[in-house]
């Protein structure tokens, strides 16, 4: 038998069972005492539809959670444009030609911990590229130079430019750059190195972390500080030769003038005396004006060779002089070269990117992309089954 | 009837018209009074039912909400609520048979004869067969059978074709 012959048999078996009471009057007239008069109109169904019910409930939920976001007055500050050179950090003179560097280069040192952190919603992503090892393993200091990226994403860009900007000053920073427009801004500062993780965390009370994605960028730069640790070594090492040969030039040249000099002072002793002796004999004076003669030329070859020793002895003292003050200049070099390096690590070079935000891609960041909408989806269904569930209200 | 029909004496009756109760009452009182007899299978107490549901109904009118059903729909549910609360009550009487209710076998016609569905009614279970009272006696919908039995309409739906799966193996069985 069909589904359709048994629902007939039921049919008409249901229009046999229909019937009237035998004392059907007087159950109607007493059904009709109780009827009174002008009694609230009926309620109309709504004619709302159901998805759009429960689509403006789920619009209310999100903006109601969202509210901090949607309606916070923004603060009443005047905006200002700056521009200045570019972040400190690049001058520190070294000639090392390397380029910003993805990942912490102190695989240089040979560690194998790279730390470029691409953070979306802080979840962080590494990169990694090896580098030669030009730097001992045992060396396992970090000079880390830092720079920090990221784009934020709001509905405010304006009131969201000015909080950043009073946040980098608050910590004893520096704004460089600055450009906001009402649907986007950037910004180049520098903060020192010690306040990046709380300039972070608080820039999370501006924006939430969702709608952060933030790049921190390090290198280590270890071997620039030993290259500028090597020279300073081998200057000073140059510089100790120096001194200890000046020392020796000094020395050598005091012995040869006091050897000349005594030499110098015997012979005028010698013709002195013969100026002093007494001579009557013809022959004696003439020998003696012979000796003086001799003796009067040997002590001008030694005036020459002493002249000869001063100009020399002059000449070698003022190279070797410049030699040392060349060194000493390098040297003082070098260590603004490591003031600079160490300015440098403890410095944080950023840039921030605001974006806004339109409300569709605020709850797409929001939700969580496809998981929110089947969510959303499953709520929806919940919802109309529970709403068919649903009995009547009786007397 | 329709359901925009019957809002429309359901407004009037609201307002105190008479005349629109009895149209509702001609309308909906047989399949009303067939259904609880059927279900309490006694006259007297079947009539007493019957009155205190519209009793019940036309006191509180005000509290119907249509959402789309009927206001039958809604008598259905408050004549349920009635005969719950009668089974309830330690003194009711014992459920006889209605033997006039089942045809005498020469007013039966040979298919009826041969599948008395009051036979094969008395065999499935208590819940087809206040499934198959709501939608062959009361004429309900699926959508307000749903509404009666605050079950889902796909369930609703779902369980009546069961019901009348497992009536026709009952048939068949015969």
């Amino acid at each position: 038998m069909s589904s359709k012959n048994i629902h007939e048999l039921f049919a008409e078996w249901g229009k046999k069972a229909k019937t009237l009471p035998l004392h059907t009057e007087t159950i109607k007239s007493v059904a009709l005492q109780s009827l009174k008069p002008g009694v609230s109109p009926i309620q109309r169904p709504s004619r709302v539809p159901r998805f759009l019910l429960v689509g403006t409930a789920l619009a209310a939920l999100i903006l109601f959670i969202g509210r901090d976001t949607f309606f916070a007055q923004p603060e009443q500050r005047a905006m200002h444009f700056t521009g200045s050179g570019g972040g400190s950090g690049e001058a520190f003179g070294l000639d090392y030609s390397d380029s910003v560097q993805y990942g912490r280069t102190a695989n240089q040192a040979g560690l194998s911990e790279s730390s470029s952190a691409v953070s979306l919603g802080k979840k962080v992503i590494s990169d990694f590229f090896p580098k030669e090892n030009e730097v001992p393993i045992v060396d396992t200091r970090e000079f880390l130079k830092t720079d920090y990226h990221a784009t934020v994403k709001t509905r405010r860009p304006k009131e969201v430019s000015m909080r950043i900007t009073t946040l980098i000053r608050g910590y004893g920073g520096r704004v460089d750059t600055s450009s906001v427009q009402s649907r986007g801004g950037y910004l180049t500062f520098v903060i020192p190195a010690s306040a990046l993780g709380s300039f972070k965390a608080e820039l999370e009370t501006i924006v939430p972390a969702r709608f952060i994605v933030e790049s921190i960028e390090q290198e280590n730069l270890l071997m620039q500080k030993r290259s500028i640790e090597d020279s300073a070594m081998a200057v000073n090492a140059r510089l100790d030769t120096l001194q200890k040969d000046r020392d020796v030039l000094v020395k050598a040249h005091t012995t040869e003038v006091y050897r000349l000099k005594g030499k110098i002072s015997g012979l005028t002793k010698q013709i002195v005396a013969l100026d002093a002796e007494l001579v009557r004999e013809p022959e004696r004076k003439e020998e003696i004006i012979a000796r003086k003669s001799q003796l009067q030329k040997e002590r001008g070859i030694f005036d020459q060779q002493l002249a000869r020793e001063n100009r020399n002895f002059e000449q070698n003292l003022s190279y070797a002089d410049a030699d040392i003050a060349n060194n000493q200049s390098r040297l003082t070099d070098l260590g603004k070269q490591d003031q600079a390096l160490l300015n440098t690590v403890a410095t944080v070079r950023g840039s921030i990117v605001i974006d806004w935000v339109s409300i569709l891609e605020y709850i797409h960041i929001f939700i969580g992309g496809l998981v929110g909408w089947v969510i959303v989806g499953v709520i929806f269904v919940v919802a109309l089954s529970l709403r068919s569930q649903k009995g009547f209200e009786l007397p | 009837m329709t359901l925009e029909e019957e809002l429309a004496l359901v407004v009037r009756a609201k307002a105190g018209e008479r005349d629109a109760v009895g149209i509702l009452w001609e309308e909906i009182t047989p399949k009303l009074y067939g259904y609880l007899l059927n279900v309490l299978r006694e006259k007297a107490v079947a009539e007493d039912i019957l009155q205190q549901t519209w009793v019940k109904a036309i006191s509180g009118i005000h509290q119907f909400k249509p959402r789309g059903v009927r206001f039958s729909a809604w008598l259905f549910a408050i004549a349920r609520n009635e005969c719950r609360e009668y089974w309830r009550r330690p003194m009711h009487r014992v459920v006889g048979e209605l033997s006039e209710q089942i045809p005498s076998p020469d007013q039966l016609s040979p298919i009826e004869e041969k599948f008395s569905i009051e036979r094969i009614f008395k065999r499935l279970s208590q819940e087809d067969q206040e499934l198959l009272r709501l939608r062959y006696i009361a004429e309900l919908s699926f959508k307000e059978i749903a509404r009666v039995l605050r079950i889902s309409t796909v369930a609703a739906r779902v369980r009546i074709h069961r019901a009348l799966g497992r009536a026709r193996v009952c048939i068949e069985k015969q």
